[in-house]
């Protein structure tokens, strides 16, 4: 029998290796994907409460999560084509229009 | 809808046709609308009066709406309809319709007069608020209206610079005022809890004693009316603004600077009168202002050349006039002056207006002269005017003028100084008047080839008027005959007999004025009217005589030998110059020193010193705000990570 | 037994997967170990018993996004700029910074968490749950799933408004 905390820390290295992309590639498609892979360390967590439990509501939440990461995938990209179109990059580097 | 609502609504909805929703170019359009609206207001207060007078005992009080209601304060838009404010509605409608006529002909060659005709009714609408409110607030309304459209008139031709400023100088002196009549209304109703003109009267009527602090606070609130009446009715020491007035266009100058805005202080004196008898001191202070203000204006327009300019000093002599006759006890008199006066003071500068708009808006008499076989009608009713505004016998100055004088000679102790002082005026008025009439219209004409050649004679709008304004100022004066003639010819004192109601003494007063029910003897009465007389004949004869040749001859000796006393007059007694050494002056000085040191120094000092502040810190922190996405995302991971931390503390 | 074997096996495979997902230089071949993480992962899912779940994730994320994934950078151009930029030496102080905090804040989780025993748990790991969760889904959820695909709908129309072409936006 795995103890539940090793699930967690599997969660935890993915949530945090998707965390660093999202935070330290310059590619917006990078962090597009790590954004992915964070959002699948946050159902793995949801499914081994669920599992522990004995509660089904976990599980459907992570159904709904891949809803919400269909969508956001969605978007995400249709804003990378067009920023692309736009800029000709997809570096965030040389987006810099919020600068103070 | 009765005939009060309708008598002030016409004037109204002519500004609001004229000003705001047509707008025409047209100026017979906006010129048949506003004489529309100025007569049908004539008409409706011709019948207002009518009904007032006979079916009500001469007494109604029209509730509109309430206006103001907090605690014990109720100031209801509430109208009051008695013989005074129904002869100021006559005067104001009446004349005020000829005028509107009569501007139709004179503003012919402008541009925008849907503009003048607005402002136009907008006064006559303000004016009637004036003379019909039932209590001080609906008066105020009235009197900051009428000082607005006087304002808007005066500045009409507001490209130039100077009429601009004139407007500003009648607007901020009539300021001065109008704080006498703020304080006054709220002593008054720290007084008395009402600002009800009946039922103020109604208290003081029906008291036979007065506490020493009710009696100073009656005389600080009659003071501080004066001061009112000062601004409005052009006295000493604020009557500056009026000849400055005459930069507006002339049928403004007839209507507002001569017929009635200028007469509000006397109408609200006589109004107050319950108020004004209870506070004698003050009464000889008026009495005084008066005549010192009639003598002081009648001389300076001894000098003057400008036409309008003579006039208007004229103007403010006569409001002297009109204001000794309230402060002695004679508002009867006063009023009876104020109608007489609106009458031929109209018809004069109207016919002034007519020479001017003959001569191309030439002002200046030295160019002028001869224009009796030019202008033949103009000058047969503007004679007509003079001898009224003179006080020759038979005309309606000489019943006026005589009846202020006679009541002025009655007042006890200064009684005979200001009855000599007065008669002087009258000698000066002649004068001036005179002298006028006689360059304006006799001997050859002064003026070059060009406006020679184009003068001709006013059409028919611009003289009917005249006429009309004519008659009146020969025959108006006959309504109030003075007893000494009137036994003797059998024509009754009416208008004393009129205005009995309005003008009534508390009993608490009775004491200092008995003198008013003395008896003279008529021989004395004859001898100071032939006095006067005398010295108006002698005056018209010296006024005629010196200037028959034009400015030259004996004029031009006496100018000469007394070119100092000259020179004072024409300059005014460098009132202006005074008042812009001690008031206007350091007052911009003041304003400067505020404004460079206070101004510059402090507050933009801080203002800037805050922004330039904030720029510095901005500059300094907005090192992180570099605008890339994922640095913001790192501090915001932190952020998160610290606080979660906190929480697993 | 087995079942510990497999997580460990799948465990340690997901871990490198991970960290090379979010290393390699080539988005193609980062979405390519994506997939693989995914289906991993579907692995564990299905380990701890949740089929449903397990088979959507091989389904719509393996099927779907990444695929999307796949046809946008095929869209874009294919020879675009790889280059990581930036202050090399921010960059690292930053990455330490975030990587200490998150070493210090699992510690401080797992400090404080009360291990889990066999007692607590509830009930036993639910085999073949499929059927429930449709009972869930459609009777419980309803009004969250209906909006979830309202949500989808409305992904759909901005996500095509977003990548229209800029020459067409002048219509809109």
């Amino acid at each position: 029998m795995v103890p539940i905390e090793h699930y967690f820390i599997l969660a935890l290295i993915m949530f945090t290796c998707g965390t660093l992309g999202v935070l330290f590639r310059r590619n917006l498609l990078f962090m597009l994907m790590s954004i992915e892979l964070m959002l699948n360390a946050v159902n793995l967590v949801f499914v081994t409460a669920s599992s522990f439990l004995g509660d089904l509501d976990g599980q459907i939440m992570v159904f709904f999560v891949i809803t919400l990461a269909a969508c956001e995938a969605g978007i995400g990209l249709a804003m990378v084509i067009a920023i692309y179109r736009r800029y000709g990059t997809i570096n965030p580097d040389f987006l810099k229009v919020l600068r103070g | 809808m009765n005939w009060l609502e309708m008598t002030l609504c016409f004037p109204l909805l002519g500004a609001i046709l004229n000003g705001l929703i047509l707008r025409s170019e047209s100026k017979t359009l906006a010129q048949i609308v506003s004489v529309t609206a100025c007569f049908l207001a004539f008409f409706s207060a011709l019948f207002l009066s009518y009904d007032v007078l006979t079916h009500h005992e001469g007494l109604k009080v029209y509730h509109l709406a309430s206006w103001i209601e907090a605690g014990s304060l109720s100031v209801p838009f509430s109208f009051l309809i008695d013989p005074l404010s129904s002869l100021m509605l006559l005067i104001i409608t009446g004349i005020g319709s000829l005028i509107h006529i009569y501007a139709g002909g004179y503003m012919s060659h402008e541009k925008t007069t849907y503009r003048f005709f607005a402002y136009l009714n907008l006064f006559v609408f303000m004016m009637l608020l004036l003379v019909t409110g039932e209590n001080f607030l609906i008066m105020f309304i009235g009197w900051e209206g009428v000082g607005l459209c006087s304002y808007l008139l005066i500045s009409y031709w507001f490209e130039e610079d100077k009429n601009a400023k004139a407007g500003m100088k009648a607007f901020l002196v009539n300021r001065i005022g109008d704080i006498g009549f703020l304080f006054a209304v709220f002593l008054t109703f720290k007084q008395f809890g009402t600002l009800s003109f009946l039922d103020l009267k109604n208290i003081l009527l029906n008291s036979h004693t007065l506490t020493q602090e009710m009696q100073n606070s009656i005389a600080l609130i009659c003071l501080l009316m004066l001061v009112a009446a000062c601004g409005k009715s052009a006295q000493l020491p604020l009557y500056v603004w009026l000849p400055d007035a005459m930069a507006g266009p002339t049928p403004v100058s007839a209507l507002i600077h001569a017929a009635t805005m200028v007469t509000a202080g006397v109408y609200m004196m006589t109004r107050l009168s319950f108020f004004y008898f209870l506070a004698p001191q003050i009464m000889t202070v008026v009495a005084v202002l008066g005549c010192l203000t009639a003598f002081f204006a009648a001389t300076i327009a001894l000098v003057q050349n400008d036409i309008k300019k003579v006039l208007a000093y004229s103007t403010v002599s006569q409001l002297g006039y009109m204001v000794m006759g309230c402060g002695v006890g004679g508002f009867g008199a006063g009023v009876f002056h104020l109608l007489t006066h609106a009458c031929f003071k109209a018809l004069l500068f109207l016919g002034a207006g007519s020479v001017i708009f003959a001569m191309h808006h030439k002002q200046d008499m030295m160019e002028m002269g001869g224009l009796k076989k030019y202008l033949p009608k103009t000058h047969a009713v503007f004679l007509l005017g003079v001898l009224a505004i003179i006080g020759v016998p038979g005309f309606s100055g000489f019943f006026s003028k005589d009846e202020i004088l006679w009541k002025a000679f009655n007042y006890p102790v200064i009684g005979p100084y200001l009855w000599a002082f007065g008669t002087l005026t009258a000698g000066c008025t002649a004068f001036y008047m005179l002298r006028l009439y006689t360059l304006t219209f006799c001997g050859e004409n002064r003026s070059d080839h060009h406006t020679k050649k184009h003068i001709e004679e006013t059409p028919v709008i611009m003289w009917g008027p005249l006429a009309v304004l004519a008659f009146l100022s020969v025959f108006i004066g006959f309504v109030g005959v003075p007893a000494v003639i009137g036994d003797l010819v059998g024509i009754p004192n009416f208008f004393e007999h009129y205005l009995e109601p309005v003008i009534k003494m508390p009993h608490a007063a009775e004491e200092n004025w008995h003198f008013l029910r003395d008896h003279h003897s008529h021989a004395l009465e004859w001898t100071l009217m032939g006095t006067s007389t005398s010295f108006v004949l002698l005056g018209a004869l010296l006024g005629f005589n010196f200037y028959k040749r034009g400015p030259k001859g004996i004029s031009l000796i006496l100018k000469k030998k007394f070119s100092r006393t000259h020179k004072f007059l024409t300059n005014k007694y460098y009132v202006d110059e005074f008042y812009e050494n001690i008031f206007v002056t350091p007052l911009q000085e003041m304003s400067q020193f505020l404004w460079k040191i206070f101004d510059l120094i402090f507050i933009n000092g801080f203002i800037n010193g805050v922004g330039r502040g904030l720029m510095i810190s901005s500059a300094l922190s907005s090192w992180k705000n570099s605008g890339g996405l994922q640095t913001y995302a790192v501090f915001f991971v932190l952020g998160c990570l610290v606080f979660l931390g906190f929480f697993l503390k | 037994m087995g079942e510990a074997i497999s997580f460990y096996f799948l465990a340690s495979i997901l871990t490198v997967l991970s960290i090379a997902v979010v290393t390699v230089q080539k988005p193609v071949v980062a979405v390519a170990l994506l997939v693989f993480n995914l289906f991993f992962l579907a692995g564990v899912y299905a380990l701890l018993g949740a089929h449903f779940i397990a088979v959507i994730q091989v389904i719509i994320y393996a099927g779907a996004i990444l695929v999307l994934f796949m046809f946008v950078i095929m869209i874009l151009n294919p020879d675009m700029d790889l280059k990581e930029t930036g202050d090399k030496g921010k960059k690292f102080i930053l990455f330490s910074a975030v990587s200490v905090g998150f070493l210090f804040f699992s510690f401080k989780m797992f400090e404080q968490m009360a291990p889990l025993t066999k007692e607590d748990i509830v009930s036993e790991i639910l085999e073949d749950n499929t059927y429930e969760i449709g009972l869930q889904l459609f009777e419980d959820y309803i009004w969250p799933f209906e909006l979830a695909s309202l949500l989808i709908l409305l992904g759909i129309v901005s996500a095509i408004l977003i990548s229209r072409k800029p020459s067409q936006n002048k219509s809109v």
